[in-house]
Parts: C-alpha cells; sequence; structure tokens
C-alpha cells in the first residue's frame, strides 16, 4: 500500500510536468516491465523496445490516469497487450516463413520438437529453465498472463483482475487451469526426477 | 475432508508459498490419502520450479535510452496532446456541426442540374420587347387605318361564321312541366 501511495504521488507530479517523477518510475519497474514482456516474447531485445513502447505510452497518456486503480494494474495492462500482440505477431510470422520454406500447409505444432517424448535427452544449459519456459509458453494467453501476474509480478487477485479487466473470481478460474495445464505438461519431467 | 475439497485447498496453499497447510483438517486428509498428498506435492514442486524461469538483466543503457525516446517524443506530441486532452469531443463535436452548416448553405446555393433556372428578368424583358412590338403595331395600324378594317373584319367574318352554324332543334317541353333535368 506504501508503494501504491508513493507510485500514486508520483503520477500526480508527472501530471503536474514533474519529469524527474516520471524518471523514478523508470527505474522502479524498468526491470520488472522487460521481464514481464520478454515471458511472451522471448528475446530480449524486442522485450527491451516493447518496454520502452509501454513507457511511452504511459507519458503520452499521462492526463488521463485516475488513481481508481493502482498504477501498477495500469502499467501492466499496457505491457500486457503489448508483450500479447508481439507474441501473436511473431507467432504468425513464424508460421508464414515455416509455410514458404516447406512449401506445404504442415502443423506447425507437430514440427516443434516434443522434449517430453525423450524425456532423460541431455538438454543444453538450465533443463529445468527450459522445461519451465516452454511450459509457460504452452498455456493459452489469458491463463499465461494470470499465471505470470500472480507467480512472477507477484500482484493481488484483484490487481490481475483490474490488468485483464475481469473479475476475480475469473482471474482464479484461469489461474487453477492454467496450474492444471503446468501439471499436464511437466508431470513426465516430475516422473523423471527433472523437476 | 472430501478429495475434491482437499484439492481446492491445496492450490490455495501453493498459490500462497506455503509449505504445509494451516487447516488441520486439510492436514489429516493428507495424511491418509496418498492420490491427495501425490497432488499437492505434484502442485509444490510446480509451483516452485516456475522460479527456474531465466530472469533477464536490461540492457544498461536502457532507462537512458528511454528517456531520450521520451524527451524526442514528448517534446513533439506534447501541445497537441494537451489540447486534445482539453477539447476532445467538444472540438468534434463543433467540427461537425460546422461542416453540416457549410454544407448546408453550399447546397442551398447551387440548385440541382435536374431543376431548370428559371430566369424570370430575361423573361421579363422579352415580355416587355414583345408588348413594345404589338403596341408598335397596332399604332401603325390605327395611323394607317388598317385597325378599323381589322376590327371590322373580324367581327364580319364572325357573324358569317355564326350564320354557318346548323341550327340547333327546338327542346321539347317536359310532360309533368318541368325542365329536361
Amino acid at each position: 500500500m506504501g508503494s501504491q501511495n508513493s507510485d500514486l504521488d508520483l503520477m500526480a507530479a508527472v501530471q503536474r510536468g514533474d519529469a524527474s517523477a516520471f524518471e523514478q518510475l523508470l527505474v522502479k519497474y524498468n526491470k520488472n516491465i522487460v521481464n514481464f514482456i520478454y515471458k511472451f516474447v522471448n528475446n530480449i531485445g524486442e522485450a527491451e523496445e516493447l518496454a520502452q513502447e509501454v513507457f511511452l505510452k504511459i507519458y503520452m497518456a499521462r492526463h488521463s490516469y485516475e488513481p481508481r486503480a493502482p498504477f501498477s494494474s495500469w502499467l501492466y495492462r499496457i505491457a500486457a497487450n503489448e508483450g500479447i500482440k508481439a507474441a501473436v505477431k511473431g507467432r504468425r510470422l513464424f508460421f508464414r516463413s515455416r509455410r514458404r520454406d516447406t512449401g506445404e500447409h504442415e502443423n506447425i505444432l507437430e514440427s516443434i520438437p516434443d522434449v517430453r517424448q525423450n524425456a532423460e535427452h541431455t538438454l543444453a544449459g538450465n533443463e529445468t529453465a527450459q522445461i519451465v519456459q516452454k511450459a509457460i509458453s504452452s498455456l493459452p494467453k489469458k491463463e499465461k498472463l494470470a499465471i505470470v501476474l500472480r507467480r512472477y509480478q507477484g500482484l493481488s487477485y484483484e490487481e490481475i483482475a483490474e490488468v485483464m479487466n475481469c473479475t476475480e473470481g475469473a482471474v482464479k478460474t484461469y489461474i487453477h487451469r492454467g496450474k492444471l495445464r503446468l501439471r499436464e505438461f511437466m508431470l513426465p519431467y516430475i516422473a523423471k526426477g527433472l523437476i | 475432508m472430501r478429495c475434491a475439497d482437499a484439492r481446492a485447498a491445496i492450490e490455495e496453499i501453493v498459490d500462497a508459498n506455503r509449505e504445509t497447510s494451516p487447516d488441520p483438517a486439510l492436514r489429516d486428509h493428507l495424511n491418509s490419502c496418498n492420490s491427495c498428498a501425490e497432488y499437492f506435492s505434484q502442485f509444490h514442486r510446480i509451483w516452485q520450479a516456475l522460479s527456474a524461469y531465466p530472469s533477464v538483466e536490461p540492457s544498461p543503457n536502457l532507462i537512458l535510452r528511454t528517456k531520450s525516446r521520451l524527451q524526442r517524443n514528448g517534446s513533439r506530441t506534447d501541445s497537441r496532446f494537451s489540447w486534445h486532452v482539453v477539447a476532445g469531443w467538444q472540438w468534434m463535436t463543433v467540427s461537425a456541426c460546422i461542416m453540416i452548416l457549410c454544407a448546408v448553405l453550399f447546397l442551398s446555393q447551387h440548385t440541382s442540374p435536374l431543376v431548370p433556372q428559371i430566369d424570370t428578368a430575361q423573361i421579363d424583358a422579352a415580355d416587355d420587347k414583345l408588348l413594345q412590338d404589338i403596341e408598335q403595331s397596332l399604332s401603325q395600324l390605327e395611323e394607317n387605318g388598317s385597325l378599323a378594317d381589322y376590327d371590322s373584319w373580324s367581327g364580319a367574318y364572325l357573324e358569317t361564321a355564326i350564320q354557318e352554324l346548323p341550327q340547333a332543334p327546338a327542346s321539347k317541353p317536359a310532360q309533368n312541366g318541368r325542365g329536361p333535368l
């Protein structure tokens, strides 16, 4: 709550034209937003570009901000939109290029290697990190958004509901379904002791 | 405690990052139900494993780049933005009304090409000219005495025409004393 009050005070100062107040918000949330968007695009360069877009949009819309909801909810809502849009765009480009390369409309999902088929295969780098990254990427966008906001950004159900523009009950449902999908994805790795 | 209730409670514990449940009924159930105990173990491990998602460190100059971009875009659009914020829909409404008014004025001054233009001034001038010509002709006729001949000619013509008309039969009086109607 103390943090929220300070965010509201900083935004009020920004609306009055205080550029240093916005810089404080930028420093405070920069890393969080980059990591949040990274979970959608899986590319740090793109995540940084999109984070800039987010802060630019926040700054341009500073006069329309009303402190009915926490500043972080507003910030994450804009960041979520940017991240999801970029993820959808990236997926479309990927499918289009694959179709161009193969010359046929193959089911692209079947061409992505499924490490679950051979759980004993040694993965390069941190195996658990790769498994978790793949598991999170496999979630539908709303479940993924709810899980990421809850698990990684530490938002409350109320704040997540503000970001997603839905009820707290809907947020709990998304998180519940997301967990069930994660469990289904990771069970083979749990059985092999990789998780 | 039923397994369905236990599993719902397990998710809440996992969500809160707790290792054990504060609810003694759930603890007793987990101690006695292997399936739910396994369920709890799996969810706990999954939720903890999510911490392994790689965290990225933004570039050291990202904040500087963001600030310079804000300065570039902010100064260019600030005045427009504040104007937009102040005016908003009011300006759009006023602009729409002005455009509608201009359209009405334009249409009222320029009639449709399907409706023929009637130049009354030209017609009046032509009528005046015709009347002048008639007056002039009549005065000429009067001077040389032709007008009297014309008048008499028209009268004689009419008398002759009347005489040549077939005589209408005399109407019989009605038997009941009333007229034809």
